[in-house]
């Protein structure tokens, strides 16, 4: 499975960083030397304030670092950021959707992009059926999670990014959301506090803003890493 | 001193800081010259790429609400990008317009300004933005709203 994921595309890299520094104020949050991180699934997993949301913001060119080399897909986030966005998904965390936007307005635009039977069906499968008219400022957090996720959900891009996709949900949304991001071709990279059920390929711990451990997916508590001591 | 005659004086005294109030009011007195409010564009992470892909413009519109010292007052509205933000000279993504009252100015621009005469103390200004995605390159993390209604002093 890593293999045919790997193939596809332009080389088998997603991320690259060299020398890379991102400050807040006087504080580093986030120091890299060198990391290369293949296509692939990915599971970014960390502490609290750990960086892993600034990792992710940097590589997708959300934010300037002070220095550094960042390569996504084989491209500069900062300078080719339009193209990116062409390839890429991107769900953060916090639900950061537009409260006046109607449900039914946000299907109809990924319908024209994705297609209107996939939307649906995806729809149907959140249960977000019932809730089409409403405004998503009015949904509660676990249906406005479903709306957000539904956008990576009916992705067909060659990058997805999803910081805690589960923040909010049951544990029937999230096998759902599991199955449906287990079985899609591309790269996708997720943070999350919550065990997945999905086969990654890599695994990024990111602890005090600097990478802990970066390497081939192993359990975290086989490396000695407690996921429940995070939560 | 009787009750009812107690209550008269107190009534008296309730209309009378009322009217004083109101009068104030009316003056500006103690009130501010400038507002000053950011807004980030809720959502333009996730929905720059999806709007980019279906050709659509973000559509951005709220209400900004204030009491402000009477008299001739310029509302401006701009945008403020912290970063990355990339058009070729002279254009602009953003199209920009700000209603108060039966007044309106619409702008393709970074930034709209309007000049009124203002006779009460509250402001209702009414903002729209909308986001041409197609067009420069846009970080849609940093990208901030800035509303400032300023007093002109005489």
């Amino acid at each position: 499975m890593k293999n045919n994921r790997e193939n596809s595309g332009q080389g088998s890299v997603l991320v690259e960083v060299e020398d890379l520094l991102v400050k807040y104020g006087k504080n580093i949050a986030l120091q890299v030397e060198k990391l290369t991180v293949p296509r692939g699934r990915v599971l970014v997993i960390g502490p609290n304030a750990s960086g892993k949301t600034t990792f992710i913001k940097a590589v997708l060119g959300l934010l300037r670092p002070k220095r550094g080399k960042i390569r996504i897909l084989g491209l500069n986030p900062l300078k080719e950021m339009n193209r990116l966005y062409e390839m890429t998904t991107y769900v953060p965390d916090g639900n950061p959707l537009p409260g006046g936007l109607r449900l039914s307005s946000l299907v109809s635009m990924l319908s024209e992009i994705y297609g209107d039977a996939r939307v649906r069906e995806v729809v149907e499968m959140l249960g977000l059926t019932p809730y089409m008219e409403k405004r998503l400022g009015d949904l509660s957090k676990g249906t406005l999670r479903k709306a957000s996720l539904l956008i990576a959900l009916v992705s067909n891009k060659e990058l997805i990014v999803i910081d805690e996709p589960f923040s909010g949900l049951d544990s029937k949304t999230r096998s759902i959301v599991s199955k449906i991001l287990g079985e899609r071709e591309g790269s996708l990279v997720v943070i999350s506090h919550i065990p997945l059920k999905i086969e990654f390929d890599y695994l990024l711990i990111i602890e005090a803003g600097k990478i802990a451990y970066a390497g081939e997916y192993r359990d975290p508590a086989e490396l000695g890493y407690d996921l429940f001591s995070w939560r | 001193m009787k009750a009812s005659t107690f209550a008269i004086a107190v009534i008296l005294v309730y209309i009378g800081v009322l009217l004083i109030g109101y009068a104030l009011v009316l003056d500006g007195a103690g009130l501010p010259g400038r507002f000053v409010g950011y807004y980030q564009l809720d959502g333009m992470q996730i929905m720059y790429g999806l709007a980019r892909q279906s050709g659509s413009p973000l559509i951005y519109e709220w209400v900004v609400a204030g009491v402000l010292k009477p008299g001739n007052t310029t509302v401006n509205i701009g945008i403020e990008s912290f970063d990355n933000l990339l058009c070729s000279n002279g254009t602009s993504p953003f199209e920009l317009t700000v209603s108060v009252g039966d007044s309106s100015i619409s702008q393709n621009s970074l930034n709209a300004s309007i000049t009124l005469y203002r006779q009460n103390a509250l402001i209702i200004s009414h903002v729209k933005v909308v986001v041409n995605t197609t067009m420069c390159r846009i970080n849609p993390d940093q990208v901030y709203v800035y509303v400032e209604a300023n007093v002109n002093e005489k």
